[in-house]
């Protein structure tokens, strides 16, 4: 009878890759879709000023709320509004209002009926949406009743708003409620966007779910950083 | 006679602490409190519904589609001209393909800007965000494993059978129907089962090519998704309503094959 036994120097191995090298200082931030770009560029600058890596996890608000929620371990969290927040008000601390950042109605400029104006929109357009569970849904929920539009124009309800963003280039729908700042990355000459009556605005909000000086020093950095109001945000 | 337990048995215990341990977590994590609020929840009753079309729906489209193509891999030398390995790494690619490339491969066919889509949208045929497009989901990442298990039936009918009929002059096209068929029943069953179980899971192609539609492309696995972001609690009630037809499908499949 043959035993299989694990040699013993890939027990070593295992041990020692595990705890060989000195951790260099890392900040891990949960981001909301929307603000993946933004923040990508603020840690960048981040990271080549102060020798500190960030490691950024991108999802929709309320995922990276439930993922602290069930005990993630993320330093800081950024949110694409407010309420997104309130299921760990206990973990966090110092929220603060970044920059806010406005829903608006993109549509293919081949859309056919033409769409050139919020009415235009009818049950015969594909529309994609977010879902009301996420921030931008629950934008989009505003608008509607301040449109007095039926929710039911809205076809496919996504997770993310970057999604929506998918179903618009892909040419899948004809339009789509995203963010202003989600057109900027969309060629003009296929997609053009309307505003909003009212214009439903979310406020982005940072809060820490670790307070620590370096996670403070990183906040203070975003709060400091410009690419917010080059990205197309709205200054607070 | 029993056999004593050996280290087989210990041997096998982790696999089923690892599949037994998220299983149990869901149900004990499950909202009793809130179980009548959440059963009478209009997401949930939406998705059970858009499921039981789509998966029904789909399996049967599968049978219809998957069985001929068996036959010919259990049966031709050379179907199509080519050789049946070539053609049947090809026809079960979908096993191996994310579910979400194959919703990005749907789309680039039947999307209104597939190779298909636009011509399916003069004739006013648009499949992504309706109910036949959550079907045309299921049935690509589902025929494959019909495809698999009935080949299987096919090739094992006994050459004998096969032989006394064509010696009797019955052509391939009734040899299909009157023997291939009906020798291999059980395995188009088995077929048809592992294609529902595969269809009643389905969720990256859905999404991906069909949408998240309420009353059209919403299943319960989307369902589950969907609510995962503002109800965790529903979510898991919906987790244990998929486990429950899972079970449905799979005594289903021993009566069918019995």
């Amino acid at each position: 009878m043959t035993h299989w036994r694990a040699p013993w120097w890939l027990l070593l191995l295992a041990v020692a890759t595990g705890c060989g090298d000195t951790e260099a200082p890392t900040i891990r931030i949960s981001v909301a879709s929307s603000l993946a770009e933004v923040v990508e560029q603020i840690a960048a600058d981040f990271e080549t000023q102060s020798a500190i890596t960030v490691e950024i996890n991108v999802a929709s608000s309320s995922t990276i709320v439930r993922q602290v929620d069930e005990g993630a371990t993320v330093d800081l969290i950024m949110t694409a509004d407010r309420i997104a927040l309130d299921p760990i008000t206990d973990r966090i601390s110092d929220p603060v209002v970044v920059a806010r950042n406005t829903l608006v109605l993109a549509h293919r400029a081949d859309a056919a009926p033409p769409i050139d104006d919020v009415d235009d929109l009818v049950e015969a357009h594909r529309v994609a949406g977010c879902d009301r569970s996420v921030p931008c849904g629950r934008l989009l929920q505003q608008a509607l009743s301040d449109a007095m539009m039926s929710a039911d124009l809205v076809d496919t309800l996504e997770s993310n708003v970057r999604q929506v963003g998918a179903r618009l280039t892909s040419g899948e729908a004809d339009a789509g409620f995203v963010y202003r700042t989600d057109v900027e990355r969309f060629d003009r000459t296929e997609i053009r966007w309307l505003p909003l009556p009212e214009s439903p605005t979310g406020d982005v909000t940072m809060a820490q779910v670790r307070a620590d000086p370096t996670v403070a020093r990183f906040s203070e950095f975003v709060l400091d950083h410009p690419a917010f109001s080059t990205l197309g945000f709205e200054d607070v | 006679m029993s056999v004593r337990p050996s280290g087989v048995v210990l041997g096998a215990i982790p696999a089923l602490f690892l599949i037994g341990l998220p299983l149990t977590g869901l149900v004990s994590q499950l909202s009793w409190s809130r179980l009548d609020e959440l059963v009478g929840d209009p997401m949930l009753a939406a998705a059970l519904r858009t499921t039981l079309i789509v998966v029904p729906a789909a399996t049967v489209v599968v049978v219809i589609l998957g069985t001929p193509i068996a036959w010919l891999l259990a049966r031709h030398d050379r179907p199509f001209g080519i050789s049946p390995s070539v053609l049947r790494a090809f026809v079960l690619s979908p096993i191996v393909l994310p579910p979400v490339v194959s919703g990005v491969v749907l789309l680039s066919a039947f999307g209104r800007r597939g190779l298909l889509g636009s011509l399916l949208e003069t004739f006013g045929v648009v499949l992504p965000f309706s109910l036949a497009g959550a079907v045309l989901a299921a049935v690509f990442v589902a025929l494959p494993f019909h495809i698999l298990a009935t080949e299987e039936g096919f090739r094992s009918i006994p050459r004998s059978q096969l032989d006394a009929a064509q010696t009797l002059g019955v052509a391939d096209r009734e040899l299909y129907r009157m023997v291939g068929i009906r020798s291999a029943r059980r395995a188009i069953a088995a077929g048809a089962a592992l294609a529902a179980a595969r269809a009643l899971g389905e969720f990256g192609a859905t999404i991906t090519f069909a949408g998240n539609v309420e009353g059209a492309t919403r299943t319960l696995p989307l369902a589950t998704f969907t609510a995962l972001e503002q109800d965790p609690d529903l979510a898991r009630l919906i987790g244990v309503v998929l486990i429950v037809l899972a079970i449905v499908v799979a005594v289903g499949q021993r009566v069918a094959t019995r």
